[in-house]
């Protein structure tokens, strides 16, 4: 098969079998005639073999029962080649310069600008001088120019402090804006429930839908892409992430196990019928074992581990 | 690696000695310690199992070179395990593998990975539909809404590819 005429005139006509066969609608005849052509000749039969082989790779997941759904999902992740360049670029102390690195196509299927990876905390420096401090598997696009710093939102936790410009600077999130001139906020997003809370500085957001919001200093206010909720004050230990903890004051457990979530690798399951359990406590995001371990101790819950990556949260 | 009989082992050990230390401190600059220290020594066991013309000129440029792929390799693989447990996390009917299990899969998962690489999103989700559903062009089509046309123009084109990795 050294000719590449002869050996492309064979791969398209097994891709014509082959086509054919996975199709659902080959008759018994159409696997007669095709097993006549492998037999055919050596050839055929050598590129058959071969393509089984290569086609093993699929015999994991089918033993295990995996949908093609759900790896197709997997496939789809963005590749770290581009966060490869992003790290070499913040490592060596560049700042991220508008356009840079940014795709001005959508950045949904490529990876953020800024993103902090499992269990991993950063702070960087946005071209103008801002701050930003990103939380555990968090991600931010930036879209600076002579008119305007936008912080794309991508979801997860952030802590900003804006340094006061000519440009204003705002956050797009989920649909809403949050602007600020000189200010410290937190920003959040997960599952599309977002909440901002000011925490120096005055901000103001706006929905999609054109409501506005004023937020002072102390003051935080959840919203999504459907509406605004009114605004409360700031809740004790918001923002204890940035130093790596976790406080809580009567919380439902599920607020614990989902500001643990970005700190492990793996499924995390917590059964509703636990979920709303009252916490009280300062934990370390980076010793999730040690919450969950502390957690059964005081709780009625059973943690049950199934291998590395499984854990699930159930009632005694 | 004792190399008295082993010229090219003796010379990959003579590379090691005086370059591990280097590449360990350029790999820890984009990875944690213990996985920067995975992937330098990765890169000599790869350098050992794929013999070179010696002396190499610039090995430090080589060894880069095989690093970064490594350290490439590594991240797709997390990058693809990340993604395949949020999608379980969705997927409910999903029982809890084994750890065995679970590391077979991921190193199907990537394989697969390469095997489809650089093909369009609906010819990949076609041939895996048909692949693990064993779903017929019909149920396909209905599923991705495309026409019977376009699942059988992307049946071909992925087994296309794979015939040709499987001759290569």
């Amino acid at each position: 098969m050294r000719d590449p005429d002869e050996q492309q005139h064979l791969i398209e006509q097994a891709t014509q079998w082959l086509v054919l066969l996975r199709s659902g609608q080959a008759e018994a005849r159409d696997h007669l005639a095709f097993q006549a052509w492998r037999r055919a000749d050596p050839r055929h039969e050598q590129l058959c073999q071969r393509l089984e082989n290569t086609l093993g790779v699929f015999q994991v997941p089918r033993s295990q029962g995996v949908d093609g759904r759900v790896v197709q999902r997997a496939l789809a992740a963005p590749s770290g080649r581009r966060r490869f360049l992003q790290r070499a670029l913040l490592g060596a102390g560049v700042v991220v310069g508008a356009g840079l690195i940014g795709n001005p196509m959508s950045g949904l299927h490529l990876g953020a600008d800024l993103s902090t990876s499992t269990g991993e905390r950063q702070t960087l420096s946005l071209p103008d001088g801002s701050q930003l401090v990103l939380n555990a598997q968090s991600q931010a696009d930036v879209r600076f120019d002579s008119q305007l710093r936008v912080l794309e939102w991508r979801g997860g936790e952030g802590l900003l402090t804006v340094v006061d410009e000519s440009r204003p600077f705002l956050v797009r999130i989920e649909g809403s804006t949050v602007s600020a001139r000189s200010a410290r906020l937190l920003v959040a997003e997960r599952a599309g429930q977002c909440r901002v809370c000011a925490l120096a500085g005055v901000l103001e957001i706006s929905s999609q839908g054109g409501d506005r919001v004023q937020l002072r200093k102390g003051h935080a206010v959840n919203f999504d892409r459907v509406s605004i909720a009114s605004v409360e004050l700031l809740r004790p230990g918001e923002g204890a992430w940035v130093d790596g903890l976790l406080e809580v004051r009567d919380s439902p457990l599920s607020e614990v196990v989902d500001a643990l979530r970005p700190y492990r690798r793996g499924v995390l399951r917590l059964d509703p019928a636990v979920a709303g359990l009252r916490v009280s406590g300062l934990f370390r995001l980076d010793q999730s074992e040690l919450v969950f371990e502390a957690l059964a101790r005081t709780l009625p819950i059973r943690v049950s581990r199934h291998g590395e990556y499984w854990l699930s949260i159930g009632a005694v | 690696m004792s190399g008295r009989e082993n010229p090219h082992g003796e010379y990959v050990g003579s590379l090691f000695r005086s370059h591990y230390p280097w590449l360990c401190g350029r790999l820890r600059r984009h990875l944690g310690d213990g996985a920067a220290e995975d992937i330098a020594a990765d890169t000599f066991v790869q350098l050992l199992s794929a013999p070179v013309p010696e002396p190499i000129r610039q090995p430090r440029a080589l060894l880069t070179t095989i690093a970064q792929r490594l350290m490439y390799q590594l991240w797709r693989r997390r990058d693809l395990e990340r993604a395949y447990l949020d999608a379980l996390l969705e997927d409910d009917d999903h029982l809890a593998p084994s750890p065995e299990a679970h590391a077979q899969m991921i190193e199907a998962l990537q394989a697969i990975d390469t095997l489809l690489d650089g093909l369009p999103a609906k010819v990949k989700a076609t041939f895996l539909l048909s692949q693990l559903n064993g779903l017929t062009y019909p149920q396909i089509a209905l599923e991705l809404g495309i026409s019977q046309r376009s699942v059988s123009d992307y049946m071909a084109k992925a087994f296309n590819r794979c015939l040709k990795l499987s001759l290569d």
